[in-house]
C-alpha cells in the first residue's frame, strides 16, 4: 500500500489543524446560536432573511463541511489522520449536539441510536466519499504544480468514492425514490428500533 | 263461531286505542324527520390525511379552491370545533374506526401494531345488515388486519412505502390479492373503487370507509393541477414566524419536507383541490343513482399540520394546528337546518358511536366517544366541556410524550421529560403563542385544569 500523500514543508500543529478546524467549529457554533435566536429579527422580512441565510449556511456546513476543510488541511500540510479528524469535526459536534437535544425526549440508549438514523449516519458516511474526492482533487492540483511521483487514483480514495455511491443508493434510490427517497432504509432502521427498544 | 260480546268499557278502550294509533301516525308524519326514517342511511366516510381544519374554501382560505367540500358544508353541518385525541396518523385512524382512545385500542404511535381483537364500526354495521367496504389507507403497524368477511365485504388497501402508499402507480391489495395499478393516480383510483362498490350496493344499506393517502406529503397531483396557484404568493398567507427552511429546523429532519416550505404549501393546496374533485365525483354519482338523500356523507381529516407556526412543521404537538380537523356531515334526509356551523366540541372517537347511532345499532360500552346525533338533529346540547389529548413517543420524531386537557377556553399540557408544562388561553391567544402558566390568570385556573387532567390520566392508567 502506498504512503499517504502529504504536502511538504509541515506547518505547526496550530496553524495546520487547530486554526482551520477551530474556525469551522466557530462558524457552526455561531450559526447554531443564531438559528436559536431568530426572534431577535422580529417576524418580517429581516427575520425571514436571517432565517433563510443562517439555515442555508448551517445546512451547507453540516452536509458538505469536509469539502471545504479537507483541502485547507491538505495544503497546510496536515497528516492523513489530521485531515480525517478535522473534516469530521463539525459533523461530529453536530451529531453529539443532536444526541444531547433528543435526550430530552428519549432515553440514553434511544438517543445514541438516534445518531444511526439515516440523516446523521448517512452524512457521516458521505464524508468518506467527499474526503476521497477532495484527496484526488488535491493530488491533481499538486501534480499540476509540478510535484513528482503523485498518483491521483489509488485504491483508498477510489474505495471511498465507491462508499459514496453505495450510500447514495441507500439514501436516495432504495425504496420509492420519486416520492420517498431512502424509505426502505428508514423502515429497516425503525425495525431495528423496535427490536432493540420495544422487544417486538 | 261465537261472537265476542264487548262490554261498554271494552268498547271505549278500543276507540281510545284506535285514536291513539291514528294520532301517533299523524304525529310521525309531521314530526322532525331526522333519523325517524325507517330506512337505514347509507354511509360514506371520507378520511383524508394531514388536512388541517382551515384549509378549505368554506373556512375562508385566501386562495384554496374546494368546491365539493364547500358544497358539503353548505348542504350539511360543518363542525367548527372538531379535534383528534392524538394528532398522529395511525392512532387517529384507529380511533375513527373503533371509537376508542389510543390507550384503549393500542395503536399508540406509528410503531405499535393493530390488535385484531379491536371491534370496528364496520364490523358492527356489517352485523346489522350493512354491506361494508374499507377502501384506502390502513397504515397501522403490523400485518394487515383480518377484517375481510368479518367486518367488510370489500377490503382495498396498500402496503407500498411502509403503508403510506404512493400517489402514482400504487399497487393495491384488493380482497387479499395484489394488483398493479400502472398509470393511475391513487386518490382517483380509490374513488373509482368506492364508486364501483356504491353502484353495486346502491339498494343499501351500505357503508364505505374511504381513507385517502391524500393530502399527505409529498403532495403530488395529476399534471392538470401542476400550474394551479402558480401566481399566488403563498408566503403572504403563511404564519409570520414561518421561514423557507423551517422544515430543516432542529429535530425536524424526518418530517419529510426538506426544502422550500412555500413550494410545499402550494403543492399541499393543489393536492387538496385534486382530492376535492374526487369528492365531487362521489356526490354526483349519489345524485345520479337517486340515493343522495338517504346517504350520509361524512368528511374528516386524521389530524392537522403545521406550516411554520411556532417554527414547527408536521403534526404531533398538542397545538391547534395539529389537533383541529375538518369535519363535515351531509345527510339530506336526516339533518335539520342544513348549512349550519356547529360549535360543539366533537372528536375523532365520536365518529363510530354517531354512525352506529344513526344506523340504529347499539353503541358498545367500550367506545369512549359520544354520538353527536343530537347536534345533527339541531338540538341545543353540549357534548362535552373538555377532552383529553394524549401522545406517545414515536421514535425518532422528537416530540415528547404528553397528556393534555382542552376546554373551550384553555389548553393545558404536561410533557414527559424535561419540557415544562404549558397553559394557553385559546380564546385570547388562538395561535397558542403565550404560555400563561406563571401569570396571575394562569395560576387561577391551573388547579382546576390540573385536577381535570389527573382525572383523565387516572382513567387511562386504570386500563
Amino acid at each position: 500500500m502506498s504512503e499517504p500523500v502529504r504536502v511538504e514543508g509541515e506547518k505547526p500543529f496550530g496553524s495546520r489543524f487547530l486554526w482551520p478546524v477551530g474556525i469551522a467549529l466557530g462558524i457552526w457554533a455561531g450559526l447554531d446560536f443564531l438559528t436559536g435566536q431568530l426572534e431577535w429579527f422580529g417576524t418580517g422580512v429581516p427575520y425571514r432573511a436571517a432565517a433563510f441565510s443562517s439555515y442555508l449556511l448551517l445546512g451547507i456546513l453540516i452536509t458538505f463541511g469536509s469539502f471545504f476543510l479537507y483541502p485547507v488541511l491538505f495544503f497546510r500540510g496536515a497528516s492523513l489522520k489530521e485531515r480525517i479528524i478535522g473534516s469530521y469535526a463539525v459533523l461530529l459536534v453536530w451529531v453529539f449536539a443532536e444526541i444531547f437535544r433528543v435526550s430530552e425526549t428519549f432515553t440514553g440508549g434511544e438517543s445514541v441510536y438516534y445518531a444511526f438514523s439515516p440523516m446523521p449516519f448517512g452524512l457521516l458516511v458521505y464524508q468518506v466519499g467527499y474526503m476521497s474526492l477532495c484527496e484526488m482533487i488535491c493530488r491533481w492540483r499538486l501534480k499540476k504544480r509540478g510535484v513528482r511521483g503523485v498518483k491521483i487514483f489509488t485504491p483508498g480514495p477510489l474505495i471511498g468514492v465507491g462508499v459514496l455511491l453505495a450510500m447514495n443508493y441507500l439514501m436516495i434510490l432504495w425504496g420509492v425514490p420519486e416520492e420517498y427517497p431512502g424509505t426502505k432504509w428508514f423502515y429497516i432502521y425503525q425495525e431495528g428500533y423496535k427490536a432493540l427498544f420495544t422487544g417486538k | 263461531m261465537a261472537a265476542k260480546k264487548l262490554s261498554r268499557g271494552g268498547c271505549w278502550r278500543g276507540v281510545l286505542e284506535t285514536l291513539t294509533a291514528v294520532f301517533g301516525l299523524i304525529g310521525c308524519l309531521f314530526s322532525d324527520p331526522a333519523f325517524a326514517l325507517e330506512k337505514k342511511p347509507n354511509i360514506i366516510f371520507i378520511l383524508s390525511d394531514d388536512h388541517r381544519w382551515d384549509a378549505m374554501g368554506n373556512m375562508g382560505h385566501p386562495f384554496l379552491q374546494t368546491p365539493s367540500l364547500d358544497r358539503l358544508a353548505q348542504e350539511g353541518i360543518r363542525f367548527n370545533n372538531a379535534f383528534v385525541t392524538t394528532p398522529l396518523c395511525s392512532p387517529s385512524r384507529a380511533s375513527f374506526l373503533t371509537g376508542m382512545y389510543p390507550h384503549r385500542h393500542g395503536v399508540k404511535n406509528n410503531l405499535t401494531p393493530w390488535d385484531d381483537r379491536n371491534v370496528t364500526l364496520l364490523e358492527l354495521l356489517k352485523k346489522a345488515g350493512y354491506k361494508t367496504a374499507f377502501i384506502g389507507k390502513w397504515h397501522m403497524p403490523g400485518r394487515l388486519p383480518n377484517i375481510l368477511g368479518k367486518a367488510v365485504d370489500r377490503f382495498v388497501t396498500f402496503t407500498a412505502s411502509g403503508g403510506q402508499g404512493i400517489y402514482f402507480d400504487c399497487p393495491l391489495i384488493i380482497d387479499g390479492k395484489m394488483q398493479e395499478r400502472k398509470g393511475r393516480y391513487l386518490t382517483e383510483d380509490l374513488t373509482d373503487l368506492a364508486l364501483e362498490f356504491i353502484k353495486r350496493e346502491k339498494d343499501g344499506p351500505f357503508c364505505v370507509y374511504l381513507a385517502h393517502k391524500a393530502v399527505h406529503q409529498p403532495f403530488w397531483t395529476p399534471p392538470e393541477y401542476r400550474k394551479l396557484y402558480e401566481d399566488v404568493e403563498v408566503g403572504r398567507h403563511l404564519p409570520p414566524e414561518y421561514h423557507s427552511w423551517v422544515s430543516m429546523m432542529r429535530g425536524s429532519w424526518y418530517y419529510g419536507m426538506l426544502g422550500n416550505v412555500e413550494q410545499f404549501n402550494r403543492d399541499y393546496c393543489r393536492t387538496i383541490t385534486a382530492m376535492d374533485r374526487q369528492i365531487g365525483r362521489i356526490l354526483a354519482e349519489l345524485e345520479k343513482l337517486g340515493i343522495a338523500d338517504h346517504t350520509m356523507v361524512v368528511y374528516a381529516g386524521d389530524n392537522g399540520i403545521f406550516w411554520g407556526e411556532k417554527q414547527l412543521i408536521d403534526k404531533r404537538w398538542p397545538y391547534e394546528e395539529a389537533t383541529r380537523i375538518p369535519f363535515i356531515v351531509r345527510y339530506p334526509a336526516g339533518l335539520k337546518a342544513p348549512g349550519r356551523k356547529a360549535d360543539q366540541m366533537v372528536l375523532n372517537v365520536d365518529l363510530a358511536p354517531t354512525l352506529l347511532d344513526a344506523a340504529g345499532v347499539p353503541v358498545p360500552e367500550s367506545m369512549q366517544g359520544k354520538s353527536f346525533r343530537p347536534v345533527l338533529e339541531n338540538r341545543d346540547v353540549s357534548l362535552r366541556e373538555s377532552f383529553h389529548l394524549e401522545y406517545y413517543k414515536d421514535f425518532p420524531y422528537r416530540v415528547p410524550e404528553y397528556d393534555a386537557v382542552r376546554t373551550g377556553k384553555f389548553l393545558y399540557v404536561e410533557y414527559r421529560g424535561g419540557k415544562k408544562p404549558e397553559l394557553f388561553d385559546i380564546q385570547k391567544d388562538p395561535r397558542t403563542l403565550q404560555n400563561i402558566i406563571d401569570s396571575p390568570e394562569g395560576k387561577k385556573v391551573l388547579p382546576e385544569l390540573k385536577e381535570k387532567l389527573r382525572e383523565y390520566v387516572r382513567g387511562k392508567t386504570r386500563e
